[in-house]
């Protein structure tokens, strides 16, 4: 299941998401708005291209449609550019290119979900959002080596849902504090599962 | 509430550790007068009082001794030569490091200044004065010289007729008390004598009140008590501003022990100085909070933004509507601008309190190096913003240090080379078309050019056959990874460079150069940009890109002539420019943008300057206008971009990139080489049918990653 974004409305995205949801998952809402006690168990999930991803709601932001970003000169393809999110420059990543996988080609359907991380704010560019889990720390597994687009080290673990699997990604080992640098650094294998 | 006075505590010490340093340097340099030496004096006094009153028995304990000892030069029991002003500084130094570890809720190490603790000890006891108890005088009287903690001297004198209302002084007395702790002096001037006094006199009230009051409370509360007699009584209430040297002399609120037996007598005059001192610099000045300062910064940012918004609208608009708006929105833009000016101004403070934190640096230094080195100052006055002052301490105590260690001979050099034994530093600042310029100029040995050319080519900074001017070789000292430093001294081997020091620097917006002549001296300058809030730009286009060109930089902007054009080698193009030839720097090029123009012939150029006085062109698409913009870094949510200073908002609410000027001129090279690496780092394929390529550029791409 996945919901996809008509235009760059930021508002009621998450209406629109959880409108699809089971209703067992209906109090995620009322989570997202008080942080209850469980909130730190409630991943949000999305999609690149058939791949489930789910990152912690905690962290999240928001949600918001494509928005158009300027690119930055001489950066690696994973780098969309910079954004105004209400008068703050907020960098855009591509996580399928992040990945490993070719530079998304952005359509008005597409979805950024603001992150904060480690004081900073960012914006990851993904396919669309899919959905809200509770997730018991007992649910996750340790992720097997070899079967995902995305190299391991990056991935928390894995979570088998009805039929699904979603990978937690770390989005905090994914971008760093110091980017650029750590581009330069690992330069030459990064974000790639070693062939 | 107790963090709060002590938070104002703390900062009112950092001044008055300051006042101290200035007296005592003036003291050094053998000028001292009484006033001065009161000046050292009362700040030392002010700075143990507080202490006492929030426990701090180490710094009571220090300042004390230290005061003690002040105070006896101040009697003339003592003359004070050069050593022992040194000394005297040095326990300022030490009053400031107790001052800060208490701030930071660090514990003061027990053999901190016990050295000087103990000198000063000696010096008292040589001169024979009689000492009293070292803490008698901290009591939490002294409570009362710490802002927040108010008094207040009320004057009031009814009226004859008070008494016939049914009102009772007395009552009024009592609900002051109730604010706080009252002193009253009962005032009889216009009490008729004995004799005058009859029976229809009996419901007259002829006594009046002078009354000092001990309070938090706010003024309006004080004027609440008297609201019900407010026309029955002449009144008036003043803050009462005590110096802690007042509050001993005329309140008796916290009767104290005098310090030092003999020195009561001579305390009188230098208490008037310091009323006459807080008055005059008491009214005309409040402290702000920074944060709501700078939420008026921002403010004022999201304004410029809104504007430059509403004056892209407005051009739309058919003229007869827009005639009328778009003079508004012209009279608004400049409203803005005065606006954003003041409130700029807000932000601005003498570069002073920086450049006081510099001798004690190079006191401290110099000892260490077995040196003997002067600093002076000049241009302390000049002002700018606090967030560059702030940013600008560490890179300049790093330079000051340096100039010390590297710059700067030993004694017995200097004297060798035909100079004075001392080595002098002098710092100055000034302004210069919108930007601040701090140069630290030492009479030293120069750089070393040799060890330093030797010292770039080992680490590979540059290659043997490279020509470089002298200029330029002296600037290798900036490049990442040198360090001129031979042995690893305490003092500037720390890992870090001056290439710390240039990234400091560049990240403010700022440029650092190094001039030097051998044997006489060396001259480090650097530029700032006065505020890192707001600039004016120059929006350009290139391709379906927006870019901004601080305007502090343009010389010109033109359509080239070919003649003027000569191709130097494939792709790399000099113009002829006011009879010189600069680069051309084709933006689509170093930014590899693919949709801009590639002639040259058909592009525009603009003539930039640096700060350095570099000339470059760089070509654009076109020039869209000019504009106030408001500087936003990149590195907030982000990290620092080659070739980009900042970043900013357009009025349609598009980020545009601010260019970095100076920064650009080195790019090319270093971006074609760097787009390599990411390639490779991208895609492994790719990689593997260029890795030959790869490997043979490998050391160089050290140089280029950072």
């Amino acid at each position: 299941m996945s919901v996809q974004i008509d235009d760059d409305d930021e508002v009621g995205l998450f209406e629109e998401a959880l409108a699809d949801l089971p209703a067992s998952d209906m109090n995620a809402n009322d989570a997202l708005l008080s942080q209850s006690v469980d909130a730190d168990k409630q991943y949000i999930t999305f999609t690149i291209d058939q791949e489930e991803y789910g990152t912690p709601i905690l962290t999240v932001q928001e949600i918001r449609g494509w928005m158009k970003t300027t690119p930055l000169p001489n950066m690696p393809s994973f780098v969309k550019g910079v954004t105004n999110l209400r008068g703050n420059i907020v960098p855009v990543f591509d996580l399928r290119a992040r990945f490993g996988g070719q530079p998304t080609d952005v359509t008005e359907r597409h979805v950024v979900i603001m992150v904060q991380l480690h004081n900073r704010t960012i914006g990851l560019l993904v396919d669309a959002i899919s959905d809200i889990l509770t997730i018991d720390a007992a649910q996750i597994q340790p992720p097997p080596v070899g079967n995902l687009m995305i190299d391991i080290q990056y991935v928390d673990g894995l979570v088998a849902t009805d039929e699904r699997m979603v990978a937690l990604v770390n989005v905090s080992k994914l971008f760093d504090g110091d980017l650029v640098k750590s581009i330069d650094k690992q330069g030459l294998s990064a974000p790639m599962q070693e062939a | 509430m107790f963090d709060q006075f002590k938070q104002t505590y703390f900062e009112e010490c950092e001044d008055r550790i300051q006042e101290a340093e200035e007296g005592l340097t003036v003291m050094l340099d053998g000028g001292a007068d009484d006033g001065v030496v009161n000046q050292v004096f009362r700040a030392i006094h002010s700075i143990k009082g507080g202490a006492g009153a929030f426990g701090f028995d180490t710094i009571v304990g220090f300042a004390h001794q230290f005061e003690t000892t002040l105070d006896l030069v101040r009697e003339g029991a003592l003359s004070p030569d050069r050593e022992m002003c040194t000394l005297f500084l040095h326990a300022n130094d030490i009053v400031a490091d107790m001052l800060s570890r208490e701030q930071n809720d660090e514990e003061i190490p027990s053999d901190l200044g016990q050295d000087v603790l103990a000198a000063l000890e000696k010096i008292v006891a040589g001169s024979g004065a009689v000492v009293a108890d070292p803490l008698a005088s901290t009591d939490a009287g002294n409570f009362a010289d710490i802002a927040g903690v108010k008094a207040w001297r009320i004057h009031f004198m009814p009226h004859k007729g008070l008494l016939k209302t049914g009102n009772e002084p007395l009552f009024l007395l009592r609900a002051l008390q109730d604010l706080g702790e009252l002193d009253v002096d009962v005032d009889l001037d216009h009490l008729p004598s004995f004799s005058d006094l009859t029976a229809d006199h009996v419901e007259d009230c002829y006594l009046g009140w002078d009354i000092t009051l001990h309070t938090e409370a706010p003024r309006d509360e004080i004027v609440e008590v008297f609201d019900f007699v407010e026309d029955l009584c002449d009144l008036t209430i003043e803050p009462f501003e005590e110096p802690v040297d007042v509050s001993q002399a005329d309140v008796p609120v916290a009767p104290e022990v005098p310090l030092v037996a003999a020195a009561k007598p001579a305390k009188e005059p230098a208490a008037k100085k310091a009323v006459q001192a807080t008055k005059s610099s008491g009214s005309a000045s409040i402290r702000v909070d920074l944060e709501r300062i700078d939420s008026l910064v921002n403010l004022v940012g999201e304004m410029v933004i809104a504007q430059s918004m509403l004056q892209e609208q407005v051009r739309w608009l058919p003229i007869e509507v827009g005639g009328k708006i778009g003079e508004g929105v012209e009279n608004l833009a400049r409203h803005m601008r005065d606006l954003q000016e003041s409130v700029m101004a807000v932000r601005a403070q003498p570069i002073k309190s920086v450049f006081t934190r510099m001798p004690r640096i190079v006191r401290e230094v110099s000892a260490i190096c077995g040196k003997d080195i002067r600093i002076t100052t000049s241009g302390e006055e000049t002002e700018v913003d606090k967030t560059v002052l702030e940013n600008l301490i560490d890179p300049l105590t790093h330079m000051i240090r340096n100039s010390v260690d590297h710059g700067v001979e030993k004694p017995a050099d200097r004297v060798a080379a035909g100079k004075t034994s001392h080595g002098t530093i002098h710092l100055s600042a000034r302004h210069k078309s919108g930007r601040i310029i701090i140069e630290i100029e030492d009479d030293g040995k120069g750089v070393n050019r040799d060890a330093v050319w030797a010292k770039a080519l080992k680490q590979g900074i540059v290659t043997p056959e490279a020509t470089l001017t002298p200029h330029e070789i002296d600037n290798l000292i900036f490049k990442p990874g040198f360090s001129t430093a031979e042995s690893v001294s305490e003092v500037s081997g720390r890992g870090v460079g001056m290439d710390v020091v240039k990234r400091n620097v560049s990240d403010m917006g700022g440029r650092i150069t190094v001039s030097s002549v051998p044997g006489e001296g060396c001259k480090m300058t650097l530029s700032l940009p006065l505020t890192l809030a707001v600039m004016d730009g120059m929006v350009v286009s290139v391709g379906s890109q927006r870019f901004v060109l601080p305007t502090v930089n343009i010389v010109e902007s033109f359509q080239p002539n070919s003649d003027a054009i000569s191709k130097l080698t494939e792709g790399v193009n000099i113009i002829q420019a006011r009879g010189e030839y600069v680069r051309v720097i084709p933006l689509c090029d170093v930014f590899h943008i693919d949709d801009a123009i590639l002639d040259i012939n058909e592009a525009l150029l603009i003539l930039l300057e640096g700060d350095d006085g570099q000339r470059v062109a760089v070509m654009v698409d076109d020039v869209l206008g000019q504009q106030q913009v408001v500087i936003k870094s990149l590195e907030t949510n982000f990290s620092a971009v080659d070739g980009i200073s900042a970043a900013t908002i357009l009025g349609n609410g598009d980020v545009a990139l601010i260019l970095d000027v100076p920064g650009l001129s080195d790019m090319r090279a270093k971006i074609d080489l760097k787009q390599e690496v990411l390639n490779h780092a991208l895609s492994k394929k790719e990689a593997l049918d260029q890795g030959v390529a790869i490997e043979q550029e490998e050391g160089v791409c050290n140089e280029c990653s950072d």
